[in-house]
């Protein structure tokens, strides 16, 4: 009798090995979601994390990454969906130059089209707030120097007399579109015993401390309205639009297509979502990307509390 | 001589390997750029002030405060300060490093000080293990022969401890040359910042512009310390280590 018990039950356990959850639970929706090494990543990724939860799938955040750690986990298929910014993917991914003048709409339209064939990446409505990269300084040191735009930077730099330790983090240092293509651009040369490389978010320490002239930053870095830092104005036009961008790989949109339209619908609450950016749009959401930056680099929220109480302010976690 | 060989072949395999990125013309096509001499040139020469720097101080201290817990007077703090030095030395490097930022600043400073307190344990150890270990009946025959304690201290006290003291000096000069590729995560320089920017942009061949050399400048120095080392060690205990 107990042997029979003992084989009953085995076939039983067996059997719910072999097939999982068959007929009982629905099948797990697991998706993976990457972001990168900043705040307003942080506060995307939470965003993009806690919306698709609350639509019922299983989401796995795989945070704090590179620019190419990302990019690369997106191509091996270990990370489903990320948010990205048009001008990286342009210049950084799909490895081409950025031609002065052309425009956010354009650049989208170009990334989008050239992504879907060469990335297999669907990208979705993009969140227009060009998050750029800006070098920034104290508004002292504009003063005593004179200088507004990169232009008026540059000529400082070339005349070599004031001492400029300028701080950049790893990523800019090397990128295509970053401080190496920016000298050739606007003519200038950082010394090499004056520039500073860190960490991300450390050029932004170093100039709170005094501990460099110039810093490398990010448009919607909540501190340079904080301490009303000087943003260096890119008056010929260098840099890419940076607008930050859902994307997703076609295989996993195949399979849950309902992906786009739920992260469309986030997309759909920032400043001109799903139209076309016009500059007064771009200006209006960089603003609302620096008050949420603000609020996890000023008041010290998590990033996962801003995401949610954004979230549930426009109403898209349900009741 | 076969030592030599290992060593020789090793520097030629890492410096070589420098070499043919930093010249490889196909990835200066590439989207990421390759690091210029220059700049690794600049590099190991600040990554060379750092570790020196660190460990001209961490011997400055650690050898004359590894002596003195040795003295009869001073034998009170010998458990405070090997103890201490023993706990210190099992915090990982990083914490060390990392902890600086907050207490003294985003910079070099912070960068030579973590440097400075992690190399000071392991020099710190042995120049205590160096004057303890020494077998009591050698100082007992001084102190027969009728030697006064500072002769003994300078004649049969430090010549024997001197190696082991620069075994000390030696391998925390090596340790320190790999800590200091973390030096410029707190605002420090050194070949750190080649190695982490490949770590950061995911370049495969940057890491290796980094670490190669780090791993170069470790074998040199360590070389080196060797040589002077075995210098510095009197004949007499050379005879002792080749009959035993």
């Amino acid at each position: 009798m107990r042997r029979l018990l003992a084989t009953i039950l085995a076939v039983v356990l067996t059997l719910a090995l072999i097939l999982p959850g068959a007929g009982c639970a629905p099948v797990e929706k697991e998706i993976t979601v990457g972001n990168k090494n900043f705040t307003e990543q942080y506060i995307i990724g939470e965003m993009i994390k806690q919306l698709l939860e609350n639509r019922g799938f299983t989401v796995n955040l795989v945070a704090d990454l590179s620019s190419m750690a990302l990019r690369q986990g997106m191509e091996a298929g270990d990370i489903d969906i990320c948010a990205d910014y048009t001008g990286t993917a342009w210049m950084v991914y799909l490895g081409h130059v950025y031609e002065s003048g052309v425009d956010n709409n354009e650049l989208y339209e170009l990334v989008k089209a050239e992504d879907a064939t060469t990335g297999g990446f669907t990208w979705l409505n993009p969140i227009w707030n060009n998050n750029t990269y800006v070098l920034v300084s104290w508004p002292e040191f504009v003063d005593e120097n004179e200088v507004v735009t990169l232009s008026d930077l540059a000529a400082l730099y070339q005349e070599g007399e004031a001492e400029i330790t300028t701080f950049v983090d790893f990523e800019f240092s090397t990128r295509p579109d970053g401080l190496p293509a920016l000298e050739e651009f606007y003519g200038f040369k950082v010394p090499e015993a004056s520039l500073k490389t860190g960490a991300p978010g450390a050029s932004l320490l170093g100039l709170e401390n005094h501990g460099c002239e110039v810093a490398m930053a990010f448009g919607t870095d909540a501190i340079i309205g904080q301490y009303g830092w000087h943003v260096y104005q890119d008056d010929k036009s260098f840099f890419p639009p940076y607008d930050l961008t859902p994307y997703v790989s076609a295989e996993v949109l195949e399979v849950y297509p309902e992906i786009a339209n739920i992260l469309n619908e986030l997309v759909a609450t920032f400043p001109g979502g799903g139209e076309l950016a016009t500059p007064g749009i771009v200006a209006q959401g960089q603003v609302v990307w620096q008050e949420l930056c603000a609020k996890v680099d000023i008041d010290m929220t998590e990033p996962e509390e801003v995401a949610n109480d954004y979230l549930v302010e426009k109403g898209l976690l349900g009741e | 001589m076969r030592r030599y060989v290992v060593i020789v072949s090793l520097l030629v395999l890492l410096i070589g390997l420098t070499v043919w990125i930093t010249n490889l013309e196909w990835i200066r096509e590439g989207v990421y750029k390759p690091f210029t001499w220059g700049k690794i040139l600049s590099c190991t020469w600040w990554h060379l002030i750092m570790v020196g720097a660190a460990e001209f101080a961490a011997i400055l201290i650690g050898v004359p405060l590894g002596i003195l817990v040795t003295r009869p007077g001073f034998k009170k703090l010998t458990t405070p300060v090997i103890g201490g030095a023993n706990i210190g030395q099992s915090i990982p490097s990083l914490a060390v490093i990392a902890i600086m930022a907050p207490l003294l600043g985003f910079g070099l400073k912070s960068a030579i000080v973590a440097l400075f307190i992690y190399g000071l344990l392991p020099v710190l150890r042995n120049s205590y293990a160096g004057i303890n270990n020494i077998d009591p009946a050698i100082v007992e025959a001084a102190k027969g022969m009728g030697m006064t304690r500072g002769q003994i201290a300078r004649k049969i006290e430090l010549p024997l401890a001197l190696p082991v003291i620069m075994t000390g000096i030696r391998i925390s000069t090596v340790i320190t040359v790999g800590t200091a590729e973390l030096a410029v995560l707190v605002g420090g320089k050194g070949l750190g910042v080649i190695t982490l920017t490949g770590v950061f942009t995911l370049q495969p061949l940057t890491i290796l512009q980094g670490a190669a050399p780090t791993a170069a400048l470790a074998i040199t120095l360590g070389f080196i310390l060797e040589r002077v080392e075995s210098w510095m060690t009197s004949r007499g205990l050379k005879v002792k280590a080749e009959m035993a």
